[in-house]
């Protein structure tokens, strides 16, 4: 099995996901690595951006994969393996941020300090690679804004605005109507604009 | 249709994405060119939108792969084995926590088994004296009693100190010695 993916690689011969999940559930090594190949950069991006949190996004990204191996048998293929990692990432973040938020409450940057007494320390990534680009204010400010959101209403913006799946898609990961989609992504909408009122000269 | 701003409002982000048919697309374009408000919001919310998308890509780190693999062995190991129900039950009983509770049932049940069926848990009464009885005849025992003092007095080991074999045995016969004569009395000892 492992001699005919990578032939079918050799000849640049791209293989489906429905493919890559069959062989994975014959435990493939080679289709595992290939489906982590395959989508790790997307979910990691859209962890990150529901997270804000460059170690989170590792973490919680890995955590995606490996409940995709644990229970590749469970995936009946009534949607697409997209679908499905996304749904995974989706609610890993959820269950994140009910965990972490009653520990560590989260606190903005540019934000005033509750005590001026306190100084509040940062991880210096100054030469990691990923935070290298998000040195631009605009994009700290855009991050900052998606991490005002709920949970639900970002979790659409998302995958609408940055991943571009299409509204049917978005409503399966959600779970929700399509009607609820398009209703979030406008109040999704609206708040950012609220947030980000200062950048937009109209 | 009417296209008043609030129900222009309402489709201005399908509008954005592009998802509204073709007759209201152009009611709600048709509306924005005249409506200073309505289209205001448009470009703002098309403006997010764009922002949005430029949003640089984040990546992974360098070391996800390997960091991925290292949990992923961890989580093909065979999970620990859910203990038996046997043992599960015992561990229950003997549970630190339960001990002072199993302790009181249990002097509870033996106090209430002892009112109800006294008869069975009252001391018994003390047995009877019992009286051994020598059936053997007196006279036969003292014959046997004398018989063993005499035994005893009698010294049999004396018989064969006093005969010349116990002097023949601190020494070894000279060599080429020839043969015994006194085979019937070695004989005798055999």
């Amino acid at each position: 099995m492992e001699y005919v993916l990578q032939q079918a690689q050799a000849i640049r011969v791209p293989l489906t996901d429905s493919s890559l999940v069959e062989r994975c559930r014959a435990s493939d090594d080679a289709a595992f690595s290939e489906v982590v190949t395959r989508y790790k950069g997307k979910i990691y991006n859209y962890v990150y951006r529901m997270t804000g949190s460059a170690d989170d996004a590792e973490d919680l990204t890995q955590e995606v994969f490996i409940r995709m191996y644990t229970s590749i048998d469970s995936f009946r293929g009534q949607s697409s393996l997209n679908t499905w990692l996304f749904r995974i990432a989706g609610n890993l973040c959820i269950d994140r941020f009910r965990r972490t938020k009653n520990r560590t409450p989260a606190f903005s940057l540019d934000g005033p300090l509750a005590d001026d007494s306190r100084t509040q320390e940062v991880a210096d990534e100054t030469y990691a690679p990923h935070r290298v680009l998000e040195k631009v204010e605009m994009a700290e400010q855009i991050q900052a804004a998606l991490s005002k959101l709920p949970e639900k209403l970002r979790i659409a913006l998302l995958l609408h605005d940055i991943e571009g799946l299409p509204y049917e898609e978005i409503a399966e990961i959600a779970g929700c109507p399509l009607g609820t989609v398009k209703s979030r992504l406008f109040n999704a909408r609206m708040q950012l604009r609220q947030h980000l009122s200062g950048y937009l000269s109209c | 249709m009417d296209m008043n701003c609030p129900r222009v409002e309402s489709l201005l982000s399908e509008f954005a994405d592009e998802k509204l048919d073709a007759g209201t697309a152009w009611l709600v374009q048709a509306h924005l060119s005249g409506c200073d408000a309505c289209g205001k919001l448009h470009r703002e919310l098309s403006a997010v939108r764009r922002m949005l998308q430029t949003l640089p890509a984040a990546t992974p780190s360098t070391g996800f792969d390997a960091a991925l693999a290292q949990r992923l062995a961890l989580a093909r190991l065979p999970a620990a084995t859910p203990p038996a129900f046997r043992t599960k039950v015992v561990g229950f009983w003997t549970a630190r926590r339960l001990r002072p509770a199993l302790a009181l049932s249990l002097v509870l049940g033996v106090g209430a088994f002892a009112a109800l069926f006294p008869a069975h848990v009252s001391t018994p009464p003390p047995s009877p004296a019992i009286t051994v009885f020598h059936t053997a005849d007196p006279a036969f025992v003292a014959d046997c009693v004398a018989q063993h003092h005499r035994d005893a007095a009698a010294e049999p080991l004396a018989d064969l100190s006093a005969q010349t074999l116990a002097g023949r045995l601190d020494s070894a016969p000279p060599e080429n010695a020839p043969a015994s004569t006194d085979t019937p009395a070695d004989s005798s000892l055999q």
